[in-house]
Parts: C-alpha cells; sequence; structure tokens
C-alpha cells in the first residue's frame, strides 16, 4: 500500500496527516518525496496553504527596477579581493565606499550615505 | 531581448562576473546581480544548475532576520557534508540593464552552516526561467518560463 493510500485509509484529519508526513519527508532531507507526495495528495492540502507555496514553484513578476553596467565594479573585486579577502564591500565604480567583517556594520556605514549609483555589495571569503 | 523561433524568449539582460576572486579555481562561475529588498544595492548570486535549491548566504540570511523562523526545517547534501536548515519562501529581484528585470519569489534554503555565496539553484527557481549565455560579451539573459 502507497504512503498516500495508507494515509487516505484514515478517516480523522487526512490533510493535517498527509501534511505532517510531507513536514516529516522534508525534515530528513526528503525534499523531491516531500514534492511527489503533495503533488499526489489533491484536495487533502488545500491550495491556500503554506506547504505548497513552500514546496511550489517559484512567482515571477515584471519589475521596474534597472540597474546600470557593473563592469567597474567587477574590475574593482578583481583587482583588490587579496587586500580585502573575508570582508564585506560595497563599491561603487571603481571605488571602494564601505569595507567591514560583518555585513551588518557595512550596512550600517553606507545607510547615511548617498550615491549617485547603488553600491555593489559582495562578500570576498 | 532574444527572440527563438521568432517568438521572444528571454526578456532582460545584465552582464555577469565569472572569474569571481572567492574562487582561485579553474572552473568557471557565473555570478549575476540580485536585488532583496531590504539592501541598499545589488548583491551577487552564483547561477548553479547543478544546485538542487537556492541557498541564502548566511550573512544575508541573519541580516534578514531569517533565523528567528522555523517553519520548514531539513536537511541538504553538499560537499562538505549534510547540513541543517530550512526551507523560507522570499523575494529576490533579477535586475536587468537591459530590457526588463524580473521579480521572483521562491524557496530558498537557509541555514547557519551554510559558508558558501548565494546559489540561484535549479529546482524552484532556474526551472521556471528561461536563461541564456553570451560568454563574449558576459552577457546573462533571462525570461519568464512559459
Amino acid at each position: 500500500m502507497s504512503r498516500l493510500a495508507k494515509l487516505r485509509a484514515d478517516p480523522e484529519d487526512e490533510g493535517l496527516r498527509v501534511e505532517e508526513e510531507i513536514k516529516s519527508l522534508l525534515r530528513e532531507g526528503r525534499i523531491r518525496e516531500a514534492q511527489d507526495l503533495l503533488a499526489s495528495a489533491g484536495d487533502l492540502v488545500p491550495s491556500g496553504s503554506k506547504l505548497r507555496e513552500i514546496l511550489g514553484p517559484p512567482r515571477i513578476t515584471v519589475s521596474d527596477l534597472k540597474d546600470v553596467d557593473r563592469t567597474p565594479e567587477y574590475n574593482w573585486l578583481n583587482e583588490h579581493w587579496v587586500e580585502h579577502q573575508g570582508k564585506w564591500v560595497a563599491v561603487v565604480g571603481d571605488s571602494l565606499v564601505a569595507s567591514s567583517s560583518s555585513l551588518k556594520s557595512l550596512l550600517a556605514q553606507i545607510d547615511p550615505l548617498h550615491f549617485d549609483r547603488k553600491p555593489l555589495i559582495h562578500h570576498l571569503i | 531581448m532574444l527572440f527563438l523561433g521568432g517568438e521572444p524568449f528571454t526578456s532582460g539582460g545584465s552582464k555577469f562576473l565569472d572569474q569571481h576572486p572567492r574562487f582561485v579555481e579553474p572552473t568557471a562561475k557565473v555570478f549575476v546581480k540580485v536585488a532583496i529588498p531590504v539592501f541598499k544595492g545589488p548583491l551577487m548570486a552564483q547561477v548553479d544548475t547543478a544546485a538542487a535549491y537556492s541557498t541564502l548566504e548566511t550573512d544575508v540570511a541573519e541580516s534578514m532576520g531569517l533565523f528567528s523562523r522555523d517553519e520548514y526545517p531539513t536537511l541538504i547534501s553538499t560537499r562538505l557534508g549534510t547540513i541543517r536548515g530550512q526551507l523560507l519562501r522570499l523575494p529576490l529581484t533579477l535586475i536587468a540593464e537591459e530590457g526588463t528585470s524580473l521579480n521572483v519569489e521562491a524557496t530558498f534554503f537557509v541555514s547557519r552552516q551554510w559558508r558558501g555565496p548565494m546559489f540561484l539553484g535549479y529546482t524552484g527557481l532556474l526551472d521556471r526561467l528561461r536563461i541564456a549565455l553570451d560568454p563574449l560579451a558576459n552577457m546573462f539573459f533571462f525570461g519568464e518560463g512559459v
């Protein structure tokens, strides 16, 4: 008897049982099996379930956001990574504007600053 | 915008970084720009078609306050061993320099044990996009899958 068939055989709270079974598979790292069980569960797991969202496809929409060509920032990263290795950096054009060993600190440094173009934030581990 | 068979294939494009300084090795990596709402500028994420899931860099997750949530714990196997974390639904934007950017709300693996960069993985993200690379121009093209 399949995993789902066993669950359907129990008249009590089938939906909850299926959801718990899927979560159990996730806890074991069996993500693909969790997705397969969810796909075969039909109405037992409601369409608005958070589980369906977590295991479901991405939602894609158009954005008005635009960025500039970051070639100068990429060149800076390639040329200066050794001296800033291990740091989080914020780079604007060919200039470093902030550097820190923690992202939190870096964000605090750049927060009050104003830039013509947004800084590219990166971690040089 | 790229066309395939006369039909639009991708809607946006941006330059990618392929000689990432973090990896002193001969294999190529493709890093693209993404915007995450709480950050003041774009971050770099590695496009990895071999990665089962998208993964958020630990410091980024920490800055977003994501470790206070523990809704869908799971395990993933990495080349450094199995690590524990959780699955979370997060929004980001693939930012275009040419054409149209895309908002993508997708599932990410988040873990304090993760020591790698942000990955845009195949399952649950790249498998719903159309992507193309022009290595000669270092351009990454993307569009919504149909």
